[in-house]
């Protein structure tokens, strides 16, 4: 017997990703031995920033 | 080349060194004693070269590079190896030392320049010399092995804390504050590596103010962010807060896509499987209590 083509009900969902930005920025003296470290905003245009 | 050949093992990751008597001499310090281990089944195996080349004859790597890190040292990458080269601008901007990996990071070299502005004191013969063997060894926890983190780490029997934080945020006097208390893994170098579904922490050599360090690895257990403070307080914080405190207090390869793909979600793992807390501490032996008593 065949079975009746019932369309499946869709639901909409949102999903809201929060984006992080992280700033690193060359120093001299306390980044390690990278001689980067993370910092808490962008003061220089050349600081790197990642995105998570 | 003749000489003699000393490994060296950190958070289980095992270096061989091969180089004359007096070159291998500097890993005899304190620092080094509970990471050296036999040359055999190494990751990485290294030739020490201690007679200086005239830089100006030598073969530097050209237009390859793909870091700077603005301070001591440049990485450069060609097709089949990986140059870190070391210029210090108190010589002059003149590279000083070079060292030259396979791109799989098993074996490699490294050289010692001379020509002018090279000139530098006696304890930079130290063939794990600051920064390079710190970068070599980020390089290969880059390739799926860890993270090196910015942290006092110790271990209170068998309770392994994590103290990552940056300069001035007081790891060294935590190291302190626990000293004769808990065994001590290092002051202020940490790496993190996971072993059989568990995170793992292990000292490593390159110390801070506190000379202890400890070779063994332990059982991560907790992780405390540091802050001074008035009074002593913990709060917990979880999520891509956590990650991204300890990502910041981490040395990271920021030149390598797949390193960071990798540290991140090492990083993530990290936090989903240990608690992580911001910690004010007001820095005297009242904290080791403190923390000791489950705060």
């Amino acid at each position: 017997m065949k079975k009746k083509y019932v369309k499946p009900s869709v639901e909409r969902v949102e999903l809201v990703v929060r984006e992080t930005v992280l700033t690193f920025c060359k120093t001299t003296g306390s980044g390690g031995p990278i001689g980067v470290t993370g910092c808490n905003q962008a003061v220089d245009p050349t600081c790197m920033q990642i995105g998570t | 080349m003749t000489g003699a050949d000393v490994g060296v093992s950190i958070a289980g990751i095992r270096i061989a060194l091969h180089g004359s008597d007096p070159v291998l001499e500097s890993l005899k310090a304190p620092r080094y004693s509970d990471f050296i281990c036999s040359a055999g089944d190494a990751d990485i195996r290294l030739s020490i070269f201690d007679e200086p080349v005239d830089y100006r004859e030598s073969d530097l790597p050209g237009n390859s590079q793909v870091f700077d890190s603005g301070t001591v040292w440049s990485l450069y990458k060609t097709q089949s190896h990986m140059h870190i080269l070391l210029r210090s601008p108190g010589h002059g901007g003149a590279p000083y030392r070079m060292a030259t990996f396979d791109r799989d990071l098993t074996r490699g070299e490294i050289v010692t320049f001379r020509g002018p502005g090279t000139e530098f004191p006696p304890e930079e013969h130290d063939p794990l010399e600051f920064p390079l063997s710190e970068v070599l060894m980020v390089c290969l926890l880059a390739r799926g092995r860890g993270v090196m983190v910015h942290a006092c780490g110790l271990d209170d029997l068998g309770r392994g804390l994590l103290f990552p934080g940056n300069s001035t945020d007081g790891k060294s006097t935590m190291a302190g504050l626990w000293k004769g208390s808990a065994r001590i893994l290092n002051d202020d170098r940490i790496i993190l590596r996971e072993s059989e579904g568990a995170i793992r922490m292990y000292g490593t050599p390159w110390h801070g103010d506190m000379s202890d360090v400890s070779a063994e690895g332990t059982g991560l257990s907790s992780v405390y962010f540091l802050f001074h403070g008035s009074s002593n307080s913990v709060r917990s914080v979880s999520g891509a807060k956590a990650i991204s405190m300890l990502l910041r207090r981490s040395f990271l390869p920021l030149w390598s896509r797949t390193g960071m793909e990798y540290s991140m979600d090492f990083l993530h793992s990290v936090a989903e499987q240990v608690p992580f807390h911001e910690l004010d501490f007001v820095p005297d032996a009242g904290i080791v209590d403190f923390l000791k008593c489950g705060s």
